[in-house]
Order: structure tokens, then C-alpha cells, then sequence
């Protein structure tokens, strides 16, 4: 019952609706952002340029001409109708196996490279590929245990890929990671509100004289608290992803990563990368949570409660940007919400003889820390007395 | 149940604002008054677990409260004298919160809740926002609050501060008919609140208790009389000056003053019953003495 009542004080409060409101609108919006973001060039009707809301579908079905193995035949085929002037169902194949070809892109030929590439150099492309993969973690393994973890990763990558157009998924990459900031400040605001109203609206005397005012009611701000984050968090991705898959689709979710990314170490499909992303975001949103409800429960005050997990996710990526640390500033809260980068770069950090990669850390211990500072929060206000 | 202070002391800083009080208080209507200031919110709050003394405790049946905590708690309920609630709610939803907090089961917290705002003449009001309620209507919900638990101790902060006579007198009986077989304190600083229903007055100023017992007790405490006489009324500041006046009323005449005094003001003063507003006033009213 006091858990109920606890949710009904937050979803009753007038402010907390109006913020709702506004972040599930934003998410629509973001969704059609996302859908109106494609255009594609129809075949049928002599190259028309489509913008409306069935781009996408063209745009996939066009590349999904391509669906199936990534073999070298196919490489050349593409490789063919490019050079006869199919630009769009030969982009990605292009940029991927280019990429496979030179390793990291370092002049503005290599975007094509494997438009130059001999019959030999297409047949050999995943040996090539390989070498580079190797190369790849020479370079960014400082350490022998560096090395050997980076070509333990690079080892589970499957070649040779199968091919499936997987625009909606890089789409909605992008637009996750913005919805997730936004659905972290909204649940900031509101997880602060949970501690810090008591103080507000003067009712702290009444709430902390009464039986379970300093033990279970405290539990159940808590766990008020997580479940606004989870729900708010759910209903904002979901919202998000339901209207945006829906319309473009859910062509490529099988695809390897490596596709788009082909020196990422993470072996993962678009799907799955998506699902870390999300899971990112979660995490993320139970740690600005969790600090809110921390500092509320201390200050009394919302104001310093919000603009805390504020600083930790969008100020703190200019700073990492500014300042010479950035191994520090790889593994700050705001990660967590920048998971597309994280996986681009292959950072990596070693402990003794521990090696491990940045997504998984960030995410286990963020999500640890958001749950050690829980028992603060309840000390916090299991100790509190009044003036 | 008994419930003493012991030795019970609060610093701030250089300032003592409950200093080494000492009571047992039982069963019973207690009425704690003193002027604004004088330490009745800082004892309240420490009978509520809500700040800790300085020094001293104070015990239930011979434990100390603090260490309770909830055992002590559930036999609570309060009624602060800045009484908050959350706006968003509708009366019904903030007292079945305010009874989860308190531990009653979602039944008896319902028929409980339902009966109160009854007895507080609140049930047609029980969907209202609480945003929606006028000052007279919060201190009902605020006494129904502090009633969901039967609580057998019942601290009542001022509850009668900014509401109308007429809300004043209802909320005044309301107390009286809810005071049966538990231990009620109840603080103000309006000696008509007390009077009637209180079967223990204890006068608290700077901190300390300097006076406790009945309201008959505390009137033959003041050691004067009390005289009416109607005086000039360009002579009431000197009058002022030299008695403690506690009322001044015009009069065809002038003005007539009650007075205190051990002797008539003037030749024809009329003696008067004394009353506790006459005792308050003589025990915190400015006196600015009495000369021949």
C-alpha cells in the first residue's frame, strides 16, 4: 500500500505529468525524426527522390537485393553495379569491404578502395581482413595480455558476414542515444521530487513521526524511485522503438555489427548492439536515480538533486573532450549514454593481468555503484532529524 | 503509558531553547502554553523523535523513545503546528498514505480513514485535491491524520493557530471528544483553547516550565486581584504604565480597564473573578510595575 501511495504522489503531481507528457511527445517527435531522417531513390519511377514515410522501406528493399553471404562473388557483383552507377543498394557494401580492405580509412580514397581492388585482392579479402584485425591489435594492445585479449575478441568475429540492409538499426542508434539523455534528465527530476518534496511541502514532520517514517516508507521511496526510472525509462525507448520500427523496419537486427564497424570488438549483431545501448541507457537512468535520490535525501533540495546527474552526463563529455585524460574520461557515467562511440574505439584497460573492455565495465559497474548508493540514500533519511 | 521528560535539554548554539525540563505526564488533556518563543515546537518536536536533546530523554514506560523509534512511533500521533501535505493528493489518498507510513492494514486503514473524515465532518470533502482545502479544513484533516493510528500519545502543535473563532471552538471540542484514555499535548499560545479542556496546564517560557496544574491552580498562583474601573481615557497610558492592564474597552465614560493589582486602581474598581487569560497575562505579560 505504501509503495502505491508513493507512486500515486509522484504521478498526481502536476509538474511530473507536464514532464511526462512533454517526454513521451519528444519521443514521438524523435520517432519521426528517425522515420523522416531516410530518403531513397526509386527504381520503377525513373530515380525519384522519396522522402515521406515509406523511404526507409524502399531504401532497405533496394539494399536487401544484396541480402546473403558476403563472399567474395558478391563483393564483385556489387563491386560492379557500383561502377554501373547503383550508388544505393551498393553503399554499405562498399564502405564495409573498403574498410576490411585498408584497415582504418586514413584518406578520402579509401572510402572506395575496393573499387580499385584486383579480382586476387577481392578473393582474398577476409585473409586481408584478418591481417588488419591483427594489425588493429598491435596497435591498440600496449601490453602482450592487451594483445592477446584483442585478437581473442577479434577471434569471434564470423566471417564471412551475411549481408542484410541494417539502416533502421544505425538509424536508431542515434536517435536512442539522444532519447536516453532526455529520458535521464526527466527521471532525475522526478526521483529528486520523491526525496525532496517531504521537505517542500513541509510535510516531514508528519512523514518522520510516524511508524515507518525512517524504515519500510523509506524502502518504498526506493523502490518508488527505481520503478519510475525503469517504467520511465521502458515506456521512452519503447515508445520510440515501436513507432520507428514499425515504419522502417527491422531489416538487419541478424547483421554483424562489423558490418558498419568492422574493427569494433564487439562481436554482436545490430540487434544485439541496439539491446546494449538500451541497456546502456537503463543503466544510466538507474544511476541518475539513484545519485538523485542520494543528494534530495542529504539537501533536502531538488535543485542541486537534478543538476548533479546533469553535470555527470552532458557536461562531463565536453570536459573529457577538453582535458588529456582520457582514460579517465572513457569510463565517466557519460558513457554509458555514448555507447555507438565506445564501440567504435577499442578501448580497452588492464588490472594485473586483467584485461577488459570498456561497454561491459561501464555498464556492470555503474549499475553496481547505482545500487551501493541506495543504502545511502535510506541511512540518509533513517538518521535524519529535523530543525 | 507514561511519558517523562528527564533533565530534558536543547542547544542551539548559544541558545537554550529547552532547558532541563522534568515531567510525567499519564492519561490526560495536557495543555502547554507560552508566548511565541518560548520552547513548546522544540519539545513537541523532541516528544516527536524529530530532533534529539541536547541533554536529558525522555521515556515511554521507562524506555528511552529514540531507542524505540518505531515501537514508539506507532503509539504517536502528531499534529505540527506548520502542518504540510502533499498538494496533488485528494484528502482520501493522503490519509490512506499517511496510514500505510503508519503500518495499518489497507482495510482498517479504509474504514479507519472513512470514519475520521466523518468525525471531522470531511467525508463529502474526501475527493477534494488538497490544494483545494481552506485553512479550517486542513487542521481537520491534519487532526484526522494524527488520529489514524488511535495513538495513545496525541501531540497537538497550535492546532488551532489561523483558524476562525467559530473553527476555533469546533476544533476545540473536536479534541475534547477525541482525548479519552490517552495522553494529549497540546501547545498554544491562546489561553481559551486550553482552559476548558485541559486537565493539566503547564506555563512554559524561555525554555523552562515554571508553573503546572489546573487551570484554578494556576489563577490563585497570580497572588492579585482583579479590578474593572472606568478611568478617562486620556489617563489609559499612565493606567498602562503603571498596572498590568490585561483589557481595555471604551466606554461612554472613558475607558474601562480590567486591572491586576493587590489593591484598587481607583476608589470605586469593582473586584473581579480572576481568569487564566488574567493569570497568562501576569505571568508573561510586559509588567511595567506598580507604583503607590
Amino acid at each position: 500500500m505504501m509503495l502505491k501511495y508513493e507512486l500515486k504522489k509522484v504521478m498526481n503531481k502536476r509538474m511530473n505529468r507536464v514532464l511526462l507528457a512533454a517526454a513521451m511527445l519528444l519521443m514521438v517527435v524523435f520517432s519521426i525524426f528517425a522515420i523522416g531522417s531516410f530518403q531513397a531513390r526509386t527504381e520503377g519511377t525513373g530515380g525519384e527522390i522519396v522522402t515521406s514515410l515509406t523511404a526507409a522501406r524502399i531504401l532497405v528493399a533496394d539494399k536487401n537485393r544484396w541480402q546473403g553471404e558476403l563472399n567474395p562473388e558478391a563483393i564483385t557483383k556489387s563491386v560492379e553495379s557500383r561502377q554501373a552507377g547503383d550508388y544505393q543498394s551498393t553503399s554499405d557494401i562498399i564502405d564495409s569491404t573498403s574498410r576490411m580492405l585498408v584497415g582504418e580509412f586514413s584518406d578520402l580514397d579509401d572510402y572506395e578502395a575496393i573499387l580499385s581492388a584486383d579480382s586476387a585482392q577481392i578473393a582474398s579479402i577476409y585473409d586481408t581482413y584478418h591481417d588488419n584485425l591483427r594489425a588493429m591489435s598491435e596497435e591498440y594492445g600496449d601490453t602482450p595480455e592487451k594483445q592477446a585479449f584483442l585478437m581473442e575478441q577479434y577471434d569471434k568475429i564470423d566471417t564471412p558476414f551475411t549481408y542484410e540492409a541494417y539502416d533502421s538499426w544505425d538509424t536508431m542508434l542515434m536517435y536512442a542515444t539522444t532519447c536516453g539523455l532526455i529520458l535521464i534528465i526527466v527521471i532525475s527530476f522526478i526521483t529528486a521530487g520523491i526525496f525532496a518534496e517531504e521537505f517542500q511541502y513541509k510535510a516531514d514532520a508528519v512523514f518522520f513521526s510516524t511508524r515507518y517514517g525512517r524504515s519500510k516508507a523509506v524502502h518504498a521511496k526506493i523502490r518508488a524511485g527505481l520503478i519510475i526510472a525503469t517504467v520511465v525509462y521502458g515506456i521512452g525507448i519503447g515508445l520510440l522503438s515501436i513507432i520507428s520500427f514499425s515504419v522502417m523496419g527491422i531489416s538487419g537486427a541478424s547483421t554483424a555489427y562489423q558490418l558498419s564497424q568492422p574493427y569494433a570488438i564487439y562481436s554482436v549483431t545490430f540487434g544485439q548492439m541496439y539491446a546494449i545501448l538500451v541497456l546502456g541507457g537503463y543503466v544510466a537512468s538507474l544511476l541518475a536515480a539513484s545519485v538523485s535520490m542520494l543528494i534530495a535525501s542529504k539537501t533536502k533540495t531538488m535543485s542541486i538533486a537534478i543538476v548533479v546527474p546533469a553535470i555527470l552526463f552532458y557536461v562531463s563529455p565536453f570536459v573529457g573532450r577538453a582535458l588529456p585524460f582520457h582514460t579517465f574520461f572513457s569510463l565517466t557515467p557519460d558513457q554509458l549514454t555514448n555507447i555507438v562511440n565506445c564501440a567504435r574505439i577499442p578501448y580497452i584497460y588492464q588490472v594485473g593481468s586483467i584485461v577488459f573492455r570498456q561497454i561491459p565495465f561501464i555498464i556492470v559497474f555503474y549499475a553496481a555503484i547505482a545500487v551501493a548508493f541506495l543504502p545511502l540514500v535510506y541511512r540518509n533519511y533513517h538518521k535524519l532529524l529535523l530543525k | 503509558m507514561e511519558l517523562s521528560l528527564n533533565s530534558l535539554t536543547k542547544q542551539y548554539d548559544t541558545l537554550t531553547a529547552v532547558k532541563d525540563l522534568n515531567l510525567t505526564m499519564a492519561s490526560g488533556v495536557y495543555g502547554l502554553l507560552g508566548v511565541n518563543g518560548a520552547g513548546k515546537t522544540t519539545l513537541m518536536r523532541m516528544i516527536c523523535t524529530l530532533i534529539r536533546p541536547s541533554r536529558g530523554n525522555i521515556t515511554c514506560d521507562g524506555k528511552d523513545i529514540f531507542e524505540m523509534e518505531g515501537d514508539y512511533r506507532r503509539q504517536l500521533g502528531y499534529l505540527p503546528q506548520d502542518f504540510g501535505y502533499y498538494p496533488d493528493l485528494t484528502v482520501f489518498d493522503y490519509m490512506m498514505y499517511i496510514a500505510s507510513i503508519k503500518g495499518l492494514r489497507p482495510t482498517f486503514a479504509k474504514s479507519q480513514t472513512d470514519s475520521l473524515l466523518e468525525q471531522v465532518d470531511m467525508k463529502k470533502a474526501s475527493k477534494m485535491k488538497m490544494r483545494k482545502l481552506s485553512g479550517g479544513m486542513l487542521r481537520r484533516v491534519g487532526i484526522a491524520q494524527a488520529m489514524l493510528n488511535d495513538p495513545k500519545i496525541l501531540i497537538l502543535d497550535e492546532p488551532t493557530a489561523g483558524l476562525d473563532p467559530n473553527e476555533r471552538i469546533r476544533f476545540r471540542n473536536l479534541i475534547s471528544e477525541l482525548a479519552d484514555d490517552r495522553l494529549v499535548l497540546l501547545s498554544t499560545h491562546i489561553v481559551s483553547d486550553v482552559e476548558f479542556i485541559a486537565n493539566e496546564i503547564i506555563l512554559m517560557n524561555k525554555g523552562e516550565f515554571f508553573f503546572t496544574g489546573t487551570a484554578e491552580d494556576i489563577v490563585s498562583s497570580i497572588g492579585k486581584e482583579v479590578w474593572t474601573c472606568t478611568v478617562p481615557r486620556q489617563e489609559v497610558d499612565e493606567y498602562l504604565k503603571r498596572y498590568l492592564v490585561a483589557n481595555v474597552k471604551t466606554a461612554s465614560q472613558g475607558a474601562e480597564l480590567r486591572i491586576l493589582s493587590d489593591r484598587p486602581p481607583v476608589p470605586d474598581a469593582r473586584q473581579e473573578q480572576a481568569t487564566l487569560e488574567d493569570a497568562f497575562l501576569f505571568y508573561f505579560g510586559e509588567k511595567a510595575g506598580e507604583t503607590e
